[in-house]
């Protein structure tokens, strides 16, 4: 009786181990399979992406991720997710900044690029999970571009200052906020 | 015994006698949340068909070795590690669709279709029907996502886009009510299309 259920009890704990063993290496294989080609479609979104936001730099390696400054702008506010500082030639010519602020759905992931003079050139949504046809209309341009030249000590109210999406009024203001809260970290990041 | 006729049956089984949709009435949730858009109800449909032909042959395959006491276990082993390859493969080369998705992809685990045709198909059948089972109840829940998406699409939004092309449009003309693509619309449009379905099945019974 109790040499069948030893027995038992290892006969479940086999199979269970045998499948496990299987799918993990099932699962690894896959793993590695597609790897690269999913780094490669991150890179290529945040390449697209900044391009968006800052029309005027072309090139992808105009783009430089300054890890050092996120740290330091992540800390006083933690929606700003990524700073990028875009280089031509040699020179700066402005800032790439991430910011993910709170939507109807989920963060609003976009980019807000912003020259050295601290007005806004582009806006670009990354990842947005707002609702279709309502709040995932933030992301068109008769929207983002009521943003393009807007400075810091600009008034970003929406309906008085930027008309907002009617029946999307969360989304109008997270991405509001969003672009206020990239211009001050610009402002933050300064001459560095 | 395993004769054409009979796989046939199993694959047609689930496009309507059984659509787990529309009839059996299990992994409703997805459907109701992803129909916003058409092109959602395509990528959800054929990932979770393969996860359910893939499930369904390898649980048949290893039916008679399975103890009993740990089968369901050993079932979600096996059909979550089909989903975390749908779950790379799309984001790796569908990195769009992946996106607007979201959570529903990794939820395929838990989608009641899946194990349901587990234990009551896949483990009591041989390969050749489960793999027809599968494959039919994964193509009749892809179709009614992508009849309830197309309307709720075309009239939450105006159009139908597929792949970044505008396929139908209702011209500017026509003002969308936005409750489609909002979760009432789900509600409605599922009723409407399951009233349908029963007074026409009324209608070629009588």
């Amino acid at each position: 009786m109790r040499n069948g259920n030893i027995a038992k009890i290892l006969k479940l704990v086999i199979s269970l181990t045998v499948i496990s063993v299987i799918a993990g290496g099932g699962l690894a294989l896959t793993y590695a399979m597609t790897e690269k080609q999913i780094a490669k479609q991150a890179a290529e979104e945040e390449t697209k992406s900044n391009k968006e936001a800052f029309p005027e730099a072309k090139k992808s390696d105009n783009f430089v991720a300054r890890d050092d400054l996120t740290q330091k702008v992540h800390n006083e506010d933690k929606d700003v997710q990524k700073v990028y500082e875009v280089k031509v030639d040699g020179k700066r010519i402005g800032w790439v900044v991430q910011v993910a602020p709170r939507g109807y759905g989920g963060p609003i992931v976009f980019d807000v690029g912003i020259n050295t003079k601290g007005e806004i050139v582009g806006v670009s949504v990354i990842s947005i999970k707002e609702t279709p046809g309502l709040g995932q209309n933030v992301m068109e341009p008769e929207f983002t571009d009521q943003f393009t030249g807007k400075m810091v000590n600009d008034n970003l109210k929406v309906g008085k200052d930027i008309d907002g999406l009617t029946g999307a009024t969360i989304s109008s203001d997270a991405m509001a906020l969003g672009v206020k809260k990239a211009l001050k970290a610009a402002e933050m990041l300064g001459g560095n | 015994m395993n004769s054409v006729g009979e796989i046939w049956q199993d694959f047609k089984n689930g496009l309507l006698v059984e659509n787990p949709l529309m009839r059996l009435m299990i992994g409703l949730c997805s459907s109701l949340a992803v129909s916003t858009r058409v092109e959602n109800g395509l990528f959800l449909g054929f990932g979770a068909t393969f996860v359910l032909v893939c499930s369904n042959i390898i649980i048949s395959l290893i039916r008679k070795i399975i103890p009993d006491e740990v089968r369901i276990p050993m079932f979600i082993v096996v059909i979550a590690s089909f989903v975390t390859i749908v779950d790379l493969t799309m984001k790796a080369y569908f990195p769009g669709a992946y996106d607007r998705l979201g959570v529903w992809i990794p939820l395929i685990v838990v989608n009641c279709i899946i194990l349901g045709r587990a234990e009551a198909f896949a483990s009591k059948n041989p390969v050749v029907r489960s793999a027809a089972d599968g494959l039919g109840m994964g193509i009749g829940y892809t179709i009614v996502l992508i009849v309830m998406g197309v309307i709720r699409e075309l009239l939450g939004t105006g159009s139908i886009v597929l792949f970044e092309t505008t396929v139908v449009s209702l011209g500017s003309g026509f003002k969308p009510p936005v409750i489609m693509v909002m979760f009432p619309g789900a509600f409605l449009t599922f009723g409407l299309l399951m009233g349908l379905l029963n007074r026409l099945q009324n209608r070629a019974d009588a």
